[in-house]
């Protein structure tokens, strides 16, 4: 027997030890080092799963009923195995979301509803708070034992254990747990104190097994084959209750592995509490072997209790008893230390976790509907400190009043039972898209009710709070209604007979709830990101910062076998180096590159290739070539998704924003190449100004020029044509000879001055000065005038309708002056042409005028010897002529002195058939002329 | 041949076969199959098929810090 204020005053030094110790932990953590960051520390905070149920219940368990206490822990060992698809996907919901209970989840996923949280709360409260009177009472009957072995009456700190253990616990876990508020709702120092218990309560069953096993008897086999020798009866049993339960085996593994993930304290420790997602790895191994290992002298230590002659209904107590009669009071102490650690730790965790469940999901909102309550809303810390206290203090009244109740010693399957009625929403939540508020909020309501009808309200009737009849008869005399044999269900053992018909309610109504409702877009879009978890990381660094693991060489060699199929070895080498540069990885001369880097690279390739063969063709060769791998292209996708995710859009309004993005580009583009093409005539017309201009400029020095030259050479012209004169009189009636020469000379100073004229009308002639009247008198008289040879004949055809026009008489002379002598010169040619091939023409030039469009029509026709459309093209050129003499102005001038009218000019001719012009001269005088007529119609200034 | 069983273990359905496997050896009929009387045996059996399960998990475990090493995630291969 243990000294009561010895073992109380070890127990306290041990709380606070482990407060101390949680404590430091918070301060590290405050200070940035986060020592719960850790897998082991993980791992053994998952273990608050083994509570004082397992520590000391297993070995009663295994004493009555033989090995089926293990399918408690092999469940969660078989389920461990997909947890890196499971646990890692709501640890990924839990960081992006920020939740904060295993209610919160449920809402968070099913359009955040208040029902739906506020049912798994109630839900959560119904399982836990049993389960913590489960704990006190461990608590209590083990510090009972080892002060008052035998049945003596407890001591007076025993008996007022209780209430210290209460306090302490409470304030124990608001201290840790809940002494501000923390959105991210993790408690490094509280998953210290719990990994550390759980660490000291592997120690002490250890210990205990040990002892028993190795100190007691010698070894396993020793056990069983005295087992076997003395009381080969209890074997059978034992092996006969085995071998009768196979269901229940099986409703043990179903409900354990469902159990580890979703009873409230398992969620809160493995899902809210994980710091880092790969912690999940260690804890998939660790945590099954912890389990492995606080279990594998529970059989040998009920087995030797039963050879010590302690009866197998008292086997709840071997663990402590045996090392207690064998003397090992230390022993005795470290296994009701390990015992507590067991048990405060389920406390403190599942009070935390209710507590909170409380606050957030039914008192808040209460508050919210409550107007009188509003203020509470600023006192949310104090109230989860009462929430806390609370659900300690109705945990420990609850073990005082129904401590010894049928419910209670059975309330570990029926809290496992609860959390299996989790499963369906959580998983159809993170699995199936389709799963909906409602059908989540039918299911869980329909589970929980068959939960509550079938296996808790028979417990409530086995403790005696209800009357029997309602086993006995059924609801309302209805035996069809009976709770342990619901529609005449009479096979299956209770807590089976529970889980088959909850199941079959809770996931049919989750299933065809969701698939009647219809979800909403908010729904969608949760559904979406909760499925969809795994395929985008949370981590902190962006989508591009990714590590790089990929070889650049074999990727590199794929490339340049892909181009060297469409190019030579050395270009394709070359190209594949330019690939390299503008992705950028060459410049970092980096042997490993990330999949954004690869992506890179795969695009540069694509462009190269595509700019040979085409995109559509660059495309498929580069999928053929398979320059990513399967996992590459994965990653490629999720960081497709990380960028999707990050922009909080759904995939439906990102394809608009693309579509939006697209016409506004395809917009841009179509503008772009309208300006281009603006901005090109632009700089075809500004060219052709320039060229004009510079063309201008030219002929403007060439004019100056040439009246200069033509200044000069007029005087001694007129010198020469003087002395011609002279000397024609002198030697007028001498030899012909001298005759010829002296008119030859004058007749080529004619020429002289008249080319001189024309490049001085040209490039100084004066400005039109119009004056309005009648063209044809004019016209007529001017043709009688000009000279031309006998055998050519000038037809004139002149319309009498033509309206008056203003035209600069000397001007407009010179045109059709211009015009008649290149068509009579057009049909000399040819007629001497004729002539000389014997052929018979008869040369004619014709004069039409004809009123035109406000305007008059000159035609000077001629059906001479034509000219050549290269000829006609550039006949208005100046300085180009086809003929030996002529200074090629004359078309030249008369387009300029047209065009001064207003008018137009054009040109019509083919070779031996003729030539005709037309000019165009208008009505109203040109715009030059009018402002002339108009300054000179102006009374001079001053 | 190393790198090959890397990927088996690395990938979901190998994961699921585990699953099922876990099943079978800690399930019925498996539990039921040893003669009335010989609990040590099936007491023997159940550590023994616990402790090579737990060495499979670490396997896995191993497996996916491996290939964390060359990928974040294994959504497809799980």
């Amino acid at each position: 027997m243990l000294d009561s204020l010895q073992t109380i005053i070890v127990f306290c030094l041990y709380m606070v030890l482990l407060f101390l110790t949680a404590l430091w932990v918070e301060r590290k953590s405050a200070r940035g080092r986060d020592l719960v960051n850790n897998p082991l520390v993980y791992s053994l905070s998952l273990a608050v799963y083994c509570t004082a149920w397992t520590y000391y219940g297993s070995v009663g368990k295994a004493a009555n009923s033989g090995l089926i206490f293990l399918s408690i822990y092999l469940g969660p060992t078989i389920s461990v195995v997909l947890w890196w698809t499971v646990l890692r996907k709501l640890v990924r919901i839990k960081t992006t979301q920020h939740i904060t209970s295993i209610a919160d989840f449920i809402s968070a996923r099913y359009n955040k509803s208040q029902s739906l949280a506020a049912l798994a709360t109630v839900m959560a409260l119904f399982g836990t708070m049993p389960y913590i009177a489960l704990q006190f009472k461990a608590v209590l009957s083990t510090f009972a034992i080892i002060t008052s072995p035998g049945g003596a009456d407890p001591s007076w700190i025993a008996r007022h254990l209780g209430p210290v253990l209460v306090a302490l616990m409470a304030l124990f876990t608001i201290i840790l747990g809940i002494r501000r508020l923390d959105p991210t709702e993790r408690h490094p120092g509280l998953v210290m104190a719990v990994a550390v218990e759980c660490l000291v309560k592997l120690m002490a069953f250890l210990a205990a097994g040990i002892f028993v096993t190795f100190f007691m008897f010698d070894g396993f086999d020793d056990i069983f084959r005295r087992i076997e020798a003395t009381s080969p009866e209890v074997l059978a049993n034992l092996w006969t209750a085995d071998q009768s339960s196979p269901v229940l085996w099986t409703t043990y593994l179903v409900l354990a592995m469902s159990a580890i993930l979703f009873l409230p304290r398992q969620f809160h420790v493995a899902v809210v509490e994980n710091s880092d997602e790969n912690h999940i790895r260690t804890a998939m191994w660790m945590f099954p072997l912890y389990m492995l290992l606080i279990n594998i002298f529970v059989l040998p230590i009920a087995l030797g209790g039963i050879l010590k002659g302690y009866p197998a209904a008292q086997a709840d107590t071997f663990v402590l008893g045996l090392p207690l009669a064998a003397g090992q009071k230390w022993l005795s102490l470290l296994v009701f230390i390990g015992g507590a650690s067991a048990a405060t730790g389920m406390i403190m965790i599942s009070s935390i976790t209710v507590s909170t469940m409380v606050t957030n999901h039914l008192l808040v909102p209460v508050f919210g509907l409550v107007k009188s309550l509003a203020f509470l809303n600023r006192q949310l810390l104090k109230c989860r400190w009462v929430a806390v206290a609370g659900v300690i203090l109705i945990g420990y009244w609850f073990e005082r009043q129904v401590g010894e109740s049928y419910m209670l010693v059975n309330i570990g399957m029926i809290s496992f039972a609860a959390a299996l009625q989790f499963a369906p929403v959580i998983l159809g939540g993170i699995f199936w898209r389709r799963g909906n508020e409602r059908g989540a909020l039918l299911g869980m309501g329909a589970g929980f009710a068959v939960w509550f009808y079938t296996l808790l309200l028979p417990a409530f009737v086995r403790s005696g709070w209800i009357d029997d009849s309602l086993l006995t008869k059924g609801l309302l005399g209805v035996s069809f209604l009976n709770p342990e044999r619901l529609f005449g269900v009479v096979t299956l053992d209770p807590l089976t007979h529970t889980v088959f018909w909850s199941m079959a309610f809770n996931l049919g109504f989750y299933v065809l709830g969701s698939l009647y409702f219809e979800q909403s877009k908010e729904e969608q879009s949760l559904a979406e990101a909760f499925v969809g978890a795994l395929t985008t990381k949370p981590s902190l660094p962006g989508p591009y910062d990714r590590k790089s693991y990929i070889d650049v060489a074999p990727k590199t060699k794929l490339i340049r076998e892909l181009l060297t199929q469409y190019f030579g070895e050395a270009d394709a080498a070359h190209m594949t180096e330019k690939c390299l540069q503008s992705a950028g990885i060459k410049n970092k001369n980096k042997s490993r590159i990330s999949i954004v880097e690869l992506a890179g690279l795969h695009s540069e390739a694509e462009k190269m290739l595509a700019g040979s063969i085409g995109a559509a063709a660059a495309h498929r060769a580069l999928t053929l070539a398979a320059v990513f791998t399967a996992n590459e292209a994965r990653e490629l996708s999720d960081v497709y998704a990380e960028i999707l995710a990050r922009l909080k859009v759904t995939p439906k309004e990102l394809e608009r924003k693309i579509d939006y993005y697209q016409e506004r580009e395809a917009l841009l583009t179509h503008y772009a190449s309208e300006l281009e093409q603006k901005v090109k005539e632009r700089t075809r017309d500004l060219e052709a100004a320039q060229e004009e201009l510079i063309k201008r400029e030219r002929l403007s020095v060439l004019g100056q020029l040439t009246a200069i030259v033509s200044h000069e050479l007029r005087n001694p012209l007129g010198v020469i044509r003087s002395s011609v004169y002279f000397l024609s009189r002198k030697f007028s009636g001498s030899d012909e000879k001298t005759a010829k020469h002296l008119n030859r000379i004058e007749q080529q100073v004619g020429l002289c001055d008249s080319i001189i004229g024309e490049l001085l009308e040209y490039t100084r002639g004066r400005r039109v000065a119009t004056v309005q009247g009648e063209l044809n008198p004019w016209l007529e008289e001017l043709l009688d005038q000009i000279p031309k040879p006998d055998s050519v004949s000038i037809l004139r055809t002149l319309s009498p309708s033509l309206p008056p026009v203003h035209f600069d008489r000397e001007k407009l002379r010179r045109v059709i002056v211009n015009l008649v002598e290149n068509a009579v010169q057009a049909v000399v040619a040819r007629q001497n042409a004729a002539a000389e091939q014997h052929k018979p023409y008869s040369p004619q030039v014709r004069v039409t005028t004809s009123p035109a469009d406000k305007g008059v029509r000159i035609e000077v026709e001629d059906n001479g010897i034509g000219m050549a459309q290269q000829t006609a093209d550039r006949a208005f050129e100046p300085l180009f002529t086809t003929r030996a003499r002529g200074t090629g102005l004359g078309l030249a001038i008369v387009k300029k002195i047209v065009e001064e009218h207003g008018g137009t000019v054009s040109l019509t001719s083919r070779r031996e058939a003729g030539t005709t012009l037309t000019v165009v001269i208008p009505g109203t005088p040109p715009l030059e002329a009018q402002k002339e007529s108009d300054s000179a119609g102006e009374a001079p200034a001053g | 041949m190393m790198e090959r069983l890397i990927a088996l273990i690395r990938r979901r359905e190998f994961h699921v076969f585990l699953f099922v496997l876990g099943l079978v050896l800690f399930g019925w009929p498996v539990i039921t199959f040893s003669d009335i009387g010989r609990l040590e045996m099936m007491f023997k059996y159940l550590f023994l098929a616990w402790m090579i399960f737990i060495f499979l998990l670490f396997l896995v475990a191993v497996s996916q810090s491996v290939s964390s090493g060359s990928k974040e995630s294994e959504e497809g291969q799980e």
